[in-house]
């Protein structure tokens, strides 16, 4: 631990911080635009000037490291006596804002970034000074897409160089460079060579200004307009912390949320990608016998399925931790077989954030003892009278009730099924009965990733049409079947929480960076290399 | 502190009647009636179908969108007049220009005239003069509420009530 002094308060921060960081612990903002805890220190915007007792003029913030530091008696003295607050301090801010300024376009009106810009926001806070150059602004390259996520505008640049670090330190991709000199300068990708890594994405999220916007997004909402909640990403078995942006129930983009077990600060592209799901082919809906029903009339349909029937519960890998809890205790309490099953096919993988599975609570079947064995479910299933398929899609022979594809169903021939499905899938078309459901960004819930640890999610919007979240739907089946089981987030998140080993937590006090279980890593967490070492290296550029 | 009720006498009697008020006001209608039909010229209303009133400058009238010389919309798709309306009434589609110029325009324009509160906040919030309200229109009929959405041609074609743009 190191001593530090900010404008008269003196507190301890661990060896190795810079100002910056130490700052924000007592929550004071130092601006800056080119340090990122995640990027290596370059010092090159020159925003977060501070007064440094001791140095030579005004220090930059960022490559002020606190270390340890005793005087001759061996007491412990502050590594650095910042202020920040002084007029030199605000004078330099507002000096180098007209720099940053100098050749920007001021092009707010029609930029992505307006709303959520270093620059606006900066200019507010420490700049409101008047344009003094009268020499025309030097004029750049403007939407030029330099890959499929990214939209590069040159003349919006400030030259921080996070994106170039990025690529050079994180991915190690090198597809970026800065090209030219003095006010020349320029963002460049190299020739023949394109942006389309898997987490090209990022450079768009470190970008503090418009220079580097997403192709997706593109246009698509002023940023005012969104509200935003923290919840997983359920691209794949990772699980991701992303922040849900939605305008009026419609989600627009994901955004990568600080998470310092899972992803840090980023998320891959196929994830980024993935809240479309959210927003399309979503079962809205009940359908009895694939026409649409009115719910209660599914419900009831249901049930007059299930009563007094063999039935048996098929679960999918996207079903949270308490819907799989519910699940089981609906088993347990009807004599009903459970399988934890899915025929999802698997997708690209790496050593990093990007799983073959792409599911977010596989790790649930284990947690919870479900069985996963699929020749048993197969021998089984012809036995039953019913299936209740909950968020999974059946493989078609499955769906159409133990005949062939194209077979109607016929509950005589195989078991009834009777589908609670997010979305439009062949099992929810061929059902007798479907029932739709919420997805993971709707709903409080939590989720296991494949490294086992549990994380939550908040509801950003209620779920369309009739949909329900599947423990909620599950607990009312039970209670008109007549053997209620709680149903309640909290009661059920007691029960689960003590059997995954983790007590005297609530599902409120569950924190949003997740807590871990006893069952150890399954999915090895490589993280890129230490990060300052490599700054400036371009290793594996693809020639 | 207390109030003092005070009892207001009202007419009583005949009085009550008001008699004399009604010859009186018959009066007036009998003396307008007489002069209109002696100088028809001079009468003060407007034939309404036939005529239209002319509105007073800063009269907020139907949404107009201001063309650029070539005919295209001069609005950017900021959003700032969606941002700025009470009623949320303006839904703007913004696309890509095919003149590398100009970095967006809408490829959509609707505005819900039935939720419109007809405050102008868009015209104050437009930051190139792209949306005025300066038509003059103030009648609105059609037959579905789905016509009552102004898109985007049509609020090109409306014109501004006086020639000039101001």
């Amino acid at each position: 631990m190191a001593l530090v002094t900010i404008d008269g308060h003196t507190f301890e921060v661990p060896d190795g911080e810079n100002v910056i960081q130490a700052a924000a612990r007592i929550g004071i903002h130092i601006p800056h635009y080119c340090f990122h805890s995640g990027l290596p220190i370059d010092g090159n915007c020159r925003m977060c000037l501070v007064e440094v007792e001791g140095a030579r003029g005004l220090q930059v913030a960022c490559n002020t490291v606190l270390r340890k530091k005793v005087d001759k008696d061996g007491n412990e003295i502050p590594a650095a006596v910042v202020r920040q607050d002084t007029e030199q301090v605000r004078q330099a801010r507002a000096g180098v804002m007209e720099f940053e300024l100098l050749n920007h376009p001021t092009d707010c009106v029609v930029c992505d970034q307006a709303g959520e810009c270093g620059l606006q926001d900066y200019y507010m806070t420490v700049g409101k000074y008047d344009h003094r150059s009268k020499v025309p602004k030097v004029e750049k390259r403007k939407a030029v897409p330099i890959g499929p996520m990214v939209m590069l505008d040159q003349e919006r640049c400030i030259l921080c160089s996070r994106c170039v670090r990025f690529v050079n330190t994180v991915t190690k991709t090198g597809e970026l460079t800065i090209a030219g000199r003095g006010d020349k300068c320029r963002i460049e990708i190299f020739p023949g060579v394109e942006l389309d890594n898997d987490y090209s994405g990022n450079v768009v999220d470190l970008c503090p200004v418009g220079a580097l916007t997403s192709r997706d997004f593109r246009f698509k909402k002023r940023v005012w307009f969104l509200k935003t909640t923290p919840s997983i990403c359920t691209g794949c078995s990772k699980g991701c912390n992303v922040l849900v942006d939605q305008d009026l129930a419609v989600v627009h983009r994901y955004r990568p949320r600080y998470n310092p077990h899972v992803n840090q600060w980023w998320m891959c592209d196929r994830g980024r990608l993935s809240y479309k799901a959210i927003n399309d082919g979503r079962l809205k809906r009940a359908r009895v016998a694939g026409d649409p029903a009115p719910w209660q009339k599914a419900v009831d349909t249901a049930l007059a399925l299930l009563r007094g029937k063999k039935f048996g519960i098929v679960v999918g890998p996207h079903a949270s931790l308490e819907d799989l809890w519910m699940a089981r205790a609906l088993g347990r309490e009807f004599e009903a077989p459970l399988w934890g099953l899915s025929w999802l096919a698997p997708g690209k993988a790496d050593e990093w954030l990007m799983k073959s599975d792409l599911a977010p609570d596989r790790k649930g079947f284990e947690l919870l003892g479900i069985s996963t064995a699929e020749a048993a479910f197969r021998a089984a299933a012809p036995g039953l009278d019913a299936l209740i398929a909950l968020d999974v899609d059946l493989p078609s022979d499955l769906a159409s009730g133990g005949q062939d594809a194209a077979g109607a169903l016929a509950p005589t021939r195989g078991p009834a099924l009777i589908a609670l499905s997010t979305h439009e899938t062949e099992t929810a078309t061929q059902a007798a009965v479907a029932l739709p459901l919420a997805v993971a960004a709707e709903r409080f819930a939590t989720w296991a990733n494949c490294d086992g640890r549990v994380q939550k999610g908040v509801p950003a919007f209620d779920p369309p049409g009739d949909a329900l979240g599947a423990r909620e739907l599950l607990g009312l089946l039970a209670a008109r079947l007549g053997k209620p089981v709680p149903a309640d987030l909290e009661e059920v998140w007691r029960e689960l929480g003590s059997e995954l080993g983790i007590t005297a937590v609530t599902f409120a006090d569950i924190p949003l960076e997740g807590l871990p279980t006893a069952t150890g890593a399954a999915c090895a967490v490589s993280e890129p290399d230490t990060f300052g070492t490599g700054a400036g290296t371009i290793g594996g550029l693809p020639r | 502190m207390s109030l003092k009720v005070e009892r207001v006498q009202g007419d009583r009697g005949v009085e009550s009647f008001y008699l004399w008020n009604v010859v009186q006001g018959l009066a007036v209608t009998v003396r307008h009636a007489v002069t209109n039909l002696r100088a028809p010229r001079a009468v003060q209303t407007t034939n309404y179908p036939e005529e239209k009133k002319v509105m007073p400058p800063g009269y907020r009238g139907k949404h107009r969108l201001v063309p650029r010389p070539d005919g295209s919309p001069k609005c950017t798709a900021c959003m700032m007049c969606a941002t700025v309306c009470p009623a949320r009434c303006i839904n703007i589609e913004a696309g890509e220009h095919p003149d590398p110029t100009i970095e967006k325009f809408p490829v959509q324009f609707d505005i819900d005239l039935l939720k419109c509160v007809f405050c102008g906040y868009c015209v104050e919030a437009c930051p190139v003069d792209a949306i005025r309200m300066d038509s003059g229109v103030y009648t609105f009929a059609e037959f579905n509420r789905s016509d009552f959405v102004a898109h985007k041609e049509q609020l090109l074609a409306t014109l501004s009530q006086w020639a000039e743009p101001r």
